[in-house]
């Protein structure tokens, strides 16, 4: 981390230190391109083309930057609004200043520039160059007036004597170079000082041209290397002898040693000012554009490193803010890079710290939930296999959870009443009434419960054991109900079969067994007895005998009424037409001093059910009524069937109504219990075979005394096939007999 | 509503080049802005050697004539290449000469010098037109050797004269190379070298 920031670091300042390099090399072209322009002649333009790309680079930057910090802004980045502010205040800060420093050296430029252009040392040079030209002329005419006499000597000079004559000439009059042109300007003689000369100084062609038309030239003439001289051009007429063409003398002087450096130095001093005068106005253009573009660069530079110093300085608060929308949006593995030791750094490291922390507690809690998870499923699972149905409640009795095979007992979709209260499954669910009303007193109680339940639905009669418990948490207060049942239907059957079967097959081993021979002894005591006794004793004996037969008949009776019911054979379920098996039964109990009275409802379905068990339970229901009624001289028997359709149980209900003298009052609640009555003669065992048969067939039959007379039993088969209406039903339903 | 900065970068670069412009031609005149030209250029053949013969036209701007009369040297090149046209190619360049004139005026003489560079030759003038006629007179510049020439058949002669910026003082190169005025160079003259 370290070496990356270090490495950014390195890599923004180097093109600061480079820019920096650029405004100190403008700074020194500035100052010293006056003094030493030589030296800078060749830099100053590369410098100033240097610093137009820098200034064009800073301009891009800056532009790039800006171009994106408008975007941001537009786009509503974080930390865009704040970069803007701070690159305002920066650009403000830097731009002020330098502005005003600009306007003052701008103003010192354009005054110091002008305070060395003097008029007085103008003048002074001036006066300096006219006095040396005044003392140059003088010279001047003292060589003209030497120089004509020497021309008009040199007229009667033929061409070929010359070269002597000028030799000689230059002798006496100091003179550097004599040269006679002729006609074409044709060099006739040349002289020289140097010796090694052979060319003379030609005069230009306007020089020869003005003294062929009748005049002379005199002039100063600078020398390559031997500095200022005095030139001398004059015509030589034709003379006597040969020389019939105008000749041309042509002398060059050189002027004193003293002077001459003298004036060279008037003139070399005069020529820069003269020249700088001239450059004045390119100077301050010069100055005007070096400092400006020191300006810009420094402007721009400014600018760009407020651009730069307020993205770093914002970049960690922007990271900031993407970090804490990251940790909003659930991104809790969110780090980000540390900026340094500076307190913006810090603060980067504990938004790292809390990141890292918020993702452990996040880690540690998905694992704890997956662990919850993981139990609940290893709970689920169990309540799943379990045979038992689990439900839980909460406080104010909304169904929290039901494992399936609580909906498997009660026959219903647990799913649906999820966080319902327990009493929508009543609305949804007739059946399961009495179910509800055993749950809805758990709200007032806390200790363990135990209650034997039977429901009566589609699927028939069911016999649940639930036990339940309220559940306290750790502050001890009673929260949510668990409840478990079971369906200890086949269980209680099963419990009570064999304890029946047991009694019946005792009674057929311990009972049945001797009453063969009683029965044979007694009528073998009155056959041998008969004849020995008197007659009185004879009939006593025989009453005595008979009363013992008699009651071993009944025993045996009984015997055998108690191993039927202890037998159980298997069902043989077929489609049974109840209306029609009812009529067949009553049809067997016609009578003049009975009154059967059918109600049977056309619509009742074809149930599957034991026919031959069916019309037993119907033999013992009329022989019950019958006996019930047994002193009244005229009886009364009520059948009624009707199909109930009650919270989506289908079911065939019969009702068997006599008019006698009810139940007595000591067998409530037992009625259907084996060897339960109070008739003399009975075995005790009619309804309770009514009952085992009803359950055989998934039923449930009841009992009750009616309030004005007689009694009332209630017999509901459920209709477990899908059987449409009885075909047969229309013909039945007409039914309604007075017999 | 602030304008696009696209926009306000187009304005600002049309104002810098618009200055320029401006910069470029500022002097209205196209006489005082100078024109340098070449009215004839030959070269004729004596002995081994090739010689070049031209007249050239040096009409300075006036901010030019007002330099040299301020004492600042003005320097000319004359280019004279020797080159064989090609059909799909730029022509191809045999033999490049350049000479170099400058001329300057002599304040306390009040001559003007004309220098041949190249040769180390000066001349004097008292007249700034007869310097520049002088100096526009080219005659006899040795060229090149003939044996340049053999199995050459379609040699040419391209003869251009320019003002040197580079030699004028530094202050004055930066405006100069966007002034008109200084920017004076002939057009490329041609001959055929029969």
């Amino acid at each position: 981390m370290g070496n990356q920031v270090t490495r950014s670091w390195a890599g923004v300042l180097s093109p600061m230190v480079g820019l920096l390099l650029i405004l100190l090399a403008s700074f020194y072209v500035l100052s010293n391109a006056t003094e030493n322009a030589a030296r800078f002649s060749n830099m100053y333009g590369w410098m100033l083309l240097i610093n137009l790309a820098v200034l064009l680079i800073l301009v891009g930057m800056i532009g790039l930057n800006l171009f994106k910090l408008v975007s941001q802004y537009r786009s509503g980045v974080a930390g865009s609004r704040l970069t803007a502010r701070l690159v305002l205040v920066f650009v403000l800060l830097s731009v002020i200043p330098v502005s005003i420093v600009y306007y003052f050296s701008l103003q010192f430029l354009q005054r110091g520039v002008d305070s060395w252009f003097d008029v007085r040392i103008e003048k002074s040079l001036e006066d300096a160059l006219q006095l040396s030209q005044v003392s140059l002329d003088l010279q001047q005419r003292e060589l003209v007036k030497q120089i004509s006499g020497v021309a008009r000597s040199m007229a009667d000079v033929s061409d070929s004597n010359a070269g002597l004559a000028l030799s000689d000439l230059l002798e006496r009059t100091g003179a550097v170079e004599l040269s006679l042109l002729g006609k074409n300007n044709r060099i006739i003689a040349f002289s020289s000082a140097d010796p090694g000369k052979i060319i003379p100084h030609r005069s230009n062609e306007d020089v020869l041209m003005q003294v062929r038309q009748g005049g002379h030239y005199v002039g100063l003439e600078p020398v390559k290397d031997t500095g200022i001289h005095v030139r001398l051009v004059f015509p030589i007429p034709p003379g006597s002898g040969a020389n019939t063409e105008l000749r041309i003398l042509q002398a060059l002087f050189p002027i004193d040693q003293r002077i001459n450096s003298l004036a060279d130095s008037v003139q070399q001093y005069y020529t820069v000012y003269k020249k700088l005068n001239y450059l004045r106005g390119q100077l301050k253009n010069s100055f005007l554009l070096t400092l400006s573009m020191v300006l810009l660069l420094s402007l721009f530079s400014a600018v760009w490193v407020a651009f730069f110093s307020a993205q770093r300085l914002m970049a960690p608060v922007r990271d900031l803010a993407e970090g804490t929308q990251a940790v909003a949006d659930g991104n809790y593995d969110k780090q980000l890079p540390v900026v340094g030791n500076n307190e913006l750094g810090f603060l980067v490291r504990s938004f790292n710290d809390m990141t890292r922390r918020i993702g452990q507690a996040r880690s540690e809690a998905q694992e704890s939930q997956h662990q919850i998870e993981s139990q609940r499923a290893y709970l689920e699972a169990i309540l799943g296999n379990l045979s038992s149905g689990v439900m839980t409640l909460d406080h104010e009795l909304f169904i929290r959870t039901a494992n399936p095979v609580a909906g498997k007992i009660l026959g219903l979709d647990f799913s649906q009443y999820i966080g319902k209260p327990v009493d929508d499954i009543v609305h949804a669910y007739g059946p399961l009434r009495r179910f509800v009303d055993i749950l809805k007193p758990l709200s007032e109680r806390t200790e363990q419960w135990q209650e034997e339940l039977i429901l009566f639905s589609q699927a028939g009669r069911k016999v649940l054991m639930c036990r339940g418990t309220t559940l306290v948490n750790e502050a001890g207060e009673s929260g949510d109900h668990v409840i478990v049942f079971d369906d200890i239907t086949e269980l209680v059957q099963a419990q009570r079969d064999a304890a029946w079967g047991e009694v019946a097959r005792r009674l057929a081993h311990e009972i049945k067994n001797p009453l063969t021979p009683i029965q044979l002894s007694a009528e073998r005591l009155q056959f041998k007895l008969q004849n020995k006794v008197d007659e009185e004793d004879s009939r006593m004996l025989s009453r005595s005998t008979e009363t013992i037969v008699n009651q071993v008949e009944a025993m045996k009776e009984m015997v055998n009424a108690f191993t039927d019911y202890a037998r159980a054979p298997a069902m043989d379920l077929q489609p049974v037409n109840l209306n029609k098996l009812i009529g067949e039964i009553s049809d067997m109990y016609k009578m003049p001093e009975l009154k059967l009275d059918h109600q049977l409802d056309s619509r009742a379905p074809m149930i599957q059910a034991d026919a031959a068990r069916l019309r037993q339970l119907l033999h013992n229901l009329f022989k019950n009524a019958l006996e019930a009624m047994n002193d009244d001289p005229q009886k009364k028997i009520e059948i009624m069937t009707r199909c109930m359709d009650e919270s989506g149980c289908r079911f065939v209900e019969i009702n068997i109504r006599d008019y006698g003298h009810g139940f007595p009052e000591q067998t409530m609640g037992h009625y259907f219990e084996p060897y339960i009555t109070t008739k003399s003669k009975g075995t005790g065992l009619g309804l309770a075979i009514v009952k085992k048969i009803v359950e055989e067939h998934g039923g449930m039959v009841t009992a009750e005394n009616l309030p004005d007379e007689g009694a009332v039993i209630t017999i509901r088969l459920p209709v477990i096939t899908a059987m449409k209406d009885n075909p047969e039903s229309s013909k039945v339903s007409d039914i309604k007999e007075n017999s | 509503m602030p304008l696009p900065i696209h926009k306000v970068t187009a304005l600002a670069l049309a104002s810098i080049l618009f200055f320029l412009f401006l910069a470029g031609h500022s002097c209205p005149l196209s006489a005082a802005r100078g024109e340098l030209k070449v009215y004839s250029a030959s070269a004729h053949l004596n002995g081994n050697m090739y010689y070049l013969d031209a007249q050239l036209g040096y009409d300075l701007s006036q901010a030019a004539l007002d330099a040299l009369d301020s004492g600042v040297p003005i320097t000319f090149e004359l280019e004279a290449d020797i080159v064989t046209p090609r059909k799909w190619l730029w022509d191809k360049v045999l033999l490049e000469n350049v000479h170099r004139y400058q001329v300057v005026y002599h304040a306390l003489t009040q001559q003007y010098i004309v220098t041949n560079i190249n040769s180390g030759i000066q001349n004097t003038y008292s007249r700034r037109n007869t310097a520049l006629l002088s100096m526009g007179r080219v005659n006899n510049l040795p060229l090149m050797e003939k044996k340049l020439l053999n199995g050459v058949e379609d040699a040419q002669l391209k003869i251009r004269v320019s003002l040197d910026i580079k030699e004028l003082p530094a202050l004055m190169r930066p405006w100069a190379y966007i002034n008109a005025e200084w920017l004076l160079a002939s057009e490329w003259f041609t001959w055929e070298i029969k």
